[in-house]
């Protein structure tokens, strides 16, 4: 698993790669977690590189969105693939969470009031 | 019938889902059905290495089979507390935010992945079966 991270305008895009599993879901939370803490709440998360993920990353997403959302930030995600997509549908997270097709329209929508 | 058994560790999930993937290889599964079948094993495998042993260590035994019918049958086996994973509430995947817990949302997968799931306790193991057509 892989995580880059850079700031596009006010928004930070975080990308994640690989899996995001039982073994990484802690390191994605971590990082989530300290931009949230230092005031970055407009986070994309891209997955356009992510091949897999379980209900770790799952969980992980769920909690830092509330813990962005709370400091009325958010964490919006971009290029989500068809098997992690499926994931999404299934467990209803694709209800919670404003996904994009491309990151662009992900920092964009950030732009909107 | 192959089988392993190793210490009910998260560094052993690697190995234990690699197990169940070459079994799922030799059913001529495709790259969708392998995903799918390494995800609902991977939810019941963590399952196990995080709750089934809360005091001491022990292990997980798992087996697969492929039946006649082409029924890829896998079971995982443990020595754990007494735990019916199937149990549990179906998670309210509808719920608004606050109210969405993760709890319950790997068994949830599991279910809706796989064709079969079935749980039994037999004297002081708990027994899991995936099965996948």
């Amino acid at each position: 698993m892989e995580i880059l991270e850079k700031k596009v305008g006010n928004v930070n895009l975080i990308s994640i790669g690989g899996s995001l599993d039982a073994y990484s879901a802690n390191d994605v939370e971590s990082k989530l977690n300290s931009l949230i803490d230092a005031g970055q709440v407009r986070l994309v998360v891209s997955l356009d590189k992510l091949e897999y993920m379980s209900s770790s990353g799952l969980r992980v997403l769920l909690a830092t969105l509330k813990k962005a959302r709370k400091q009325q930030g958010d964490i919006r995600l971009a290029c989500l693939k068809p098997n992690i997509k499926e994931v999404f549908d299934i467990s209803g997270f694709n209800q919670l969470f404003n996904i994009s097709d491309t990151e662009e329209t992900a920092i964009a929508s950030f732009a909107e009031a | 019938m192959p089988r392993i058994q190793l210490a009910a560790k998260l560094e052993n999930l690697e190995p234990m889902l690699a197990f169940i993937k070459q079994g799922a290889k030799k059913l001529g599964f495709d790259a969708t059905k392998l995903d799918r079948m390494h995800l609902a094993s991977e939810e019941a495998l963590v399952n196990v290495i995080n709750y089934a042993y809360p005091d001491k260590y022990g292990n997980i035994e798992i087996t697969y089979e492929v039946k006649e019918d082409k029924r890829f049958v896998v079971e995982i086996v443990d020595w754990g507390i007494p735990f019916d994973p199937l149990s549990l509430p179906k998670p309210d995947v509808e719920a608004p935010i606050e109210k969405r817990k993760v709890g319950g949302l790997g068994v949830y997968l599991i279910r809706t992945i796989m064709d079969e799931v079935n749980y039994r306790r037999d004297q002081n193991r708990n027994i899991l079966t995936l099965i996948k057509y």
